[in-house]
């Protein structure tokens, strides 16, 4: 069954006390997760940030503050104790979650800027595949995973002042020709997940293409810098050191621009390309 | 020809290490991105010179092959981009004109620019995943094709 979405009727509900509560704290967004329900609470466990460290308590308040609550036959998604998706098992409720915490991750975000991409690591460096959402992310990074690439994001790339890129290690949401978003974690396809920073070595900007297929070409590091700039949720305008993050980025980088087919094939091809 | 740059004082400038540029543009509102080339063409350009002057330096530093054609596509771009002004009674050539001459695209000089209205766009695009309708799937957005395929 799918997750309705709420957010257009969300309503406050009476929260029970919460017996299961834990703290995660994401590139400076501290996150509290809580659930009434032990089968929620193992969804929450799971799914958000399976690497990161979780804490039992926080000294302050929470950033963002999420929970899943259990109201009869359905459970509910609630940010800020308000109603955002229901479901008749917590599980359904994942993609939502995942959405909702990144939101809150990338708001609160100080010094670190994210840019829409997948990310791999293929040896010493990492892979941007920036694309907006149904770019084909997730299936890309999937087919690189099951070649061997270690896993850092299907969807953010996190910056930090140096242009190195950090893991965002949450789970793949795929879609399998679905329109429906599926978590999967990366061990699910026998790949790694990293936990330490890496220089950007290659950015591809791939358009998925069937008729097209494998075709693209070369582009300057200038262009690398202005397609992270096209795919990050942060103004510039309002942001004025994103601009020297994304070239130092970009400026160990080699860029390229083009057309994929399939992903395992594009897998293929890429790792050809940076190995 | 006679070439001049524009707004200096409201420009600042970074070369990456293949020697392509960022140029922002802080009274136009936008950030420039110029190819090696370009850049070349843009630093033949620092003080107030000719097409023959200018052609000459990019023979010198990119390619002894560059020819007049070659930096007046140049020049035409970064005059697009409002980034100089030219006077002087000879017409810049087109692309078009010269590129059938040249047979060669891999070093042509590129311009491209995004505004800072157009980036807002899109980190707005960017951030709207939440709560939005997921079914069925938006139509994917164009390529983001900085650079001539």
């Amino acid at each position: 069954m799918t997750a309705s979405h709420g957010i257009a009727s969300a309503r406050i509900i009476s929260v029970m006390s919460h017996r299961f509560s834990f703290w995660v704290d994401a590139f400076g967004c501290v996150l509290q997760l809580s659930s009434s329900s032990e089968q929620a609470r193992g969804v929450l466990d799971r799914y958000i940030f399976p690497g990161l460290p979780r804490a039992s308590s926080w000294p302050q308040k929470p950033d963002a503050d999420i929970a899943i609550e259990e109201d009869g036959a359905e459970f509910h998604l609630l940010r800020a104790s308000a109603v955002v998706a229901s479901a008749t098992r917590p599980e359904e409720l994942v993609p939502e979650l995942i959405h909702h915490v990144d939101e809150a991750v990338v708001a609160a975000m100080r010094g670190r800027y994210a840019v829409h991409a997948g990310v791999v690591q293929v040896g010493e460096s990492a892979i941007l595949l920036p694309g907006m959402t149904h770019a084909g992310k997730s299936s890309l990074v999937a087919a690189l995973l099951e070649r061997g690439a270690t896993y850092f994001s299907d969807e953010y790339a996190v910056l930090d002042g140096e242009g190195l890129v950090h893991p965002y290690p949450r789970p793949l949401l795929v879609r399998n020709g679905t329109p429906e978003q599926v978590p999967k974690l990366a061990e699910t396809y026998g790949a790694y997940t990293s936990m330490a920073p890496a220089r950007v070595g290659s950015i591809m900007a791939l358009a998925f293409h069937p008729e097209e297929g494998w075709r693209i070409r070369p582009v300057p590091q200038s262009a690398g810098v202005m397609i992270l700039l096209q795919n990050t949720p942060h103004v510039l305008a309002e942001s004025p050191a994103l601009l020297g993050v994304l070239q130092k980025a970009a400026a160990g980088a080699r860029c390229w621009q083009g057309y994929r087919g399939d992903a395992a094939d594009a897998a293929g091809e890429i790792l050809r390309l940076v190995e | 020809m006679q070439i001049e740059r524009l707004n200096n004082e409201a420009l600042s400038e970074s070369r990456l290490p293949d020697g392509s540029r960022i140029l922002v543009d802080a009274g136009n509102q936008k950030v420039i991105a110029l190819n090696a080339t370009a850049g070349a063409a843009w630093e033949a350009c620092s003080t107030p010179t000719t097409l023959e002057h200018m052609t000459a330096e990019m023979q010198r530093t990119v390619n002894p092959d560059v020819s007049e054609d070659w930096t007046s596509d140049a020049v035409r771009q970064l005059e697009e981009h409002n980034l100089v002004r030219t006077s002087g009674s000879e017409a810049i050539s087109s692309r078009r004109s010269f590129l059938g001459k040249m047979g060669v695209a891999a070093a042509l000089p590129v311009v491209a620019a995004l505004t800072m209205n157009e980036q807002r766009a899109y980190a707005k695009t960017s951030s709207s995943a939440v709560g939005g309708p997921r079914n069925p799937p938006p139509p994917p957005p164009p390529p983001p094709w900085w650079w001539p395929f």
